[in-house]
């Protein structure tokens, strides 16, 4: 049998983009709103602005409607739109000590200052399919929105009552921590500029920054695969990590006027933060001491922060000695892995051309031989 | 025509524009016509592309260069460090061989570069083959930039170094010469 190669014509190209166009917008049910996939997929609108590394909300949702859904095509979408705009300012160091939590819990201690908030997380829902009708479900929405406005100062939801400023900004456990001298001090006294991972790309040895920043744009999948891996996997090793804090709130973004040299407040974006802590046991660490690992995403995104800080500080334990670092920096990141498996997609009819012609010239020297 | 920032629905109309024209070399792609009307079209690439990270340099008008620079933030450099290069008129050779081409393992550090590209009688058509074009494509040139395209074609020899053209005539249309495009007098 012959293997002919073919040209991929441009008109069937042109011809396959209309098509998922037509299909998608003369779709038969109601045009999806904007407005409506920002409340009822706000998850998914959050995962998407953290793995595209751009904080737009509103674009984000266009991105998930033109991808139909496809989380990895919206953040394409939207790395790619970012791509082309110009950079006006550069913020400045926000605090994450300023984030207004929504949501605190740490799980290592039952009573730190500040209190627990729990807050909007399905963490303690029960896992019932819920399978009421529609119209049950709308009936029961508008009765609840009924009570809420019947309810004065009730109109942020439950999880904001009786929390005042304190509790929107409690002192962490790791203050206490340090306090009881019981956490190894890795602060620095320099600043360094961080690694703009946009502009290069990270390559092991990376520093602190690059790894941070690498996986707060990583794959949500990717980067909880690689935590499981780490625990449980081939490169297993039990790790003692408790979680110090896990929080969810909006912080300031902070630029410099450029004309009054005045800082102004642009916007605030939601992040997920989480500090891990580990118990060192290591014949060369401090075993009187904990570690901290840190982990900070866009968005309401628990499961990627929990995974980054535990895998930031497992990155930093394992010192280069295993290949852990190099996959995070070049394993994680959804556009590169996803674009390289789909680019198999793309005509590969010369080189698999050249190797059907190898399998017949060994084929024909081991006929030779034979004979 | 005074210039003015573009609003990043503008900016980023006129990157689709470039971008189609580097996807098809030798097509004549024109950029928004509201955008063309209002200011100097030679200069919607770099309003468009260039911001504080990025460097530029107009070698040969510093009034439009100085004003490029108010608006976008961007850095200007001398022409071997330029992210981007605007040439108003066609570009001697001594200026295209001394832009930067990036190096083999990173060749997006090659030049853009963009030049001005007015219809004459006595144009010069070149036939074009690569990536993205046509059996017919064909570029047409003025006769005074031959020697830009000779010293283009040198910039390009080395893939995947090499430079970026794109070719802005007054009216806002944009024709692409990426490195990857085979350009040879017809």
């Amino acid at each position: 049998m012959g293997y002919v190669s073919a040209r991929g014509g441009l008109d069937a190209i042109r011809a396959a983009e209309r098509l998922v166009r037509r299909l998608r917008l003369t779709s038969e049910s109601s045009w999806l709103e904007e407005d409506q996939i920002l409340e009822k997929l706000r998850l998914l609108v959050d995962r998407v602005m953290g793995e595209a590394g751009l904080w737009a909300p509103r674009l984000a949702a266009k991105a998930l409607r033109q991808s139909e859904g496809d989380a990895t095509e919206a953040v394409h979408l939207l790395r790619a739109y970012r791509s082309t705009l110009p950079r006006f300012a550069y913020s400045e160091s926000a605090d994450a000590d300023d984030v207004k939590v929504e949501r605190r819990i740490v799980p290592a201690f039952q009573r730190v200052p500040g209190n627990q908030l729990l807050g909007r997380s399905v963490d303690y829902t029960a896992r019932f399919l819920e399978r009421q009708s529609d119209d049950m479900a709308r009936e029961e929405a508008e009765k609840l929105r009924s009570e809420a406005s019947g309810t004065p100062g009730d109109e942020g939801g439950e999880a904001h009552d009786n929390t005042d400023t304190t509790q929107r900004s409690p002192q962490r456990l790791l203050e206490m921590l340090r306090e009881m001298d019981l956490v190894v001090d890795r602060r620095r006294a320099d600043d360094p500029e961080p690694f703009d991972i946009t502009r290069t790309p990270a390559r092991p040895p990376a520093a602190r920054s690059a790894l941070l920043s690498s996986m707060t744009r990583a794959d949500t999948g990717a980067l909880v695969n690689q935590w499981y891996r780490n625990i449980l996997g081939p490169d297993g090793y039990l790790h003692e990590v408790t979680l110090g804090e896990v929080r969810h709130g909006a912080l300031d973004v902070v630029v410099r006027h450029p004309v009054t040299g005045l800082p102004v407040c642009v916007t605030s974006v939601r992040v997920t933060e989480v500090e891990a802590i580990e118990d060192l046991e290591g014949v060369d660490e401090d075993r009187t001491k904990f570690d901290v690992g840190y982990g900070l995403c866009f968005g309401h995104n628990e499961r990627k922060a929990i995974a980054m800080a535990n895998l930031d500080i497992a990155c930093h334990r394992d010192a280069g000695r295993t290949q852990l670092e190099q996959s995070l920096l070049l394993t994680t990141d959804a556009l590169d892995s996803a674009g390289f498996l789909e680019h198999l997609k793309l005509p590969h009819y010369v080189t698999f051309r050249s190797m059907i012609e190898r399998k017949f010239a060994m084929r024909k020297a081991r006929n030779r031989d034979a004979s | 025509m005074t210039l003015a920032a573009l609003s990043s629905r503008d900016s980023t109309m006129v990157f689709r524009s470039l971008l189609q024209a580097f996807s098809s070399p030798g097509e004549r792609v024109q950029m928004p016509a509201h955008l063309c009307d209002s200011m100097s079209p030679l200069a919607l690439p770099l309003l468009a592309l260039v911001d504080i990270e990025t460097t530029f340099c107009i070698p040969d008008d510093a009034d439009l260069e100085a004003e490029v620079a108010e608006l976008t933030g961007s850095k200007v450099v001398a022409v071997a460090d330029a992210n981007f290069v605007l040439c108003t008129t066609p570009p001697p050779q001594e200026l295209v061989l001394h832009v930067g081409r990036g190096t083999a393992l990173q060749p997006q550090l090659g030049c853009r570069l963009i030049v001005s590209n007015e219809s004459h009688e006595d144009n010069l058509t070149l036939r074009l083959s690569g990536p993205g074009t046509r059996p017919e494509s064909q570029l047409s040139v003025c006769a005074a930039a031959s020697d830009f395209i000779a010293a283009r074609n040198l910039a390009v020899a080395h893939p995947p170094s090499g430079i970026d053209c794109w070719l802005v005539s007054s009216d806002g249309v944009v024709v692409g010469l990426p490195r990857t495009t085979h350009a040879e007098q017809g």
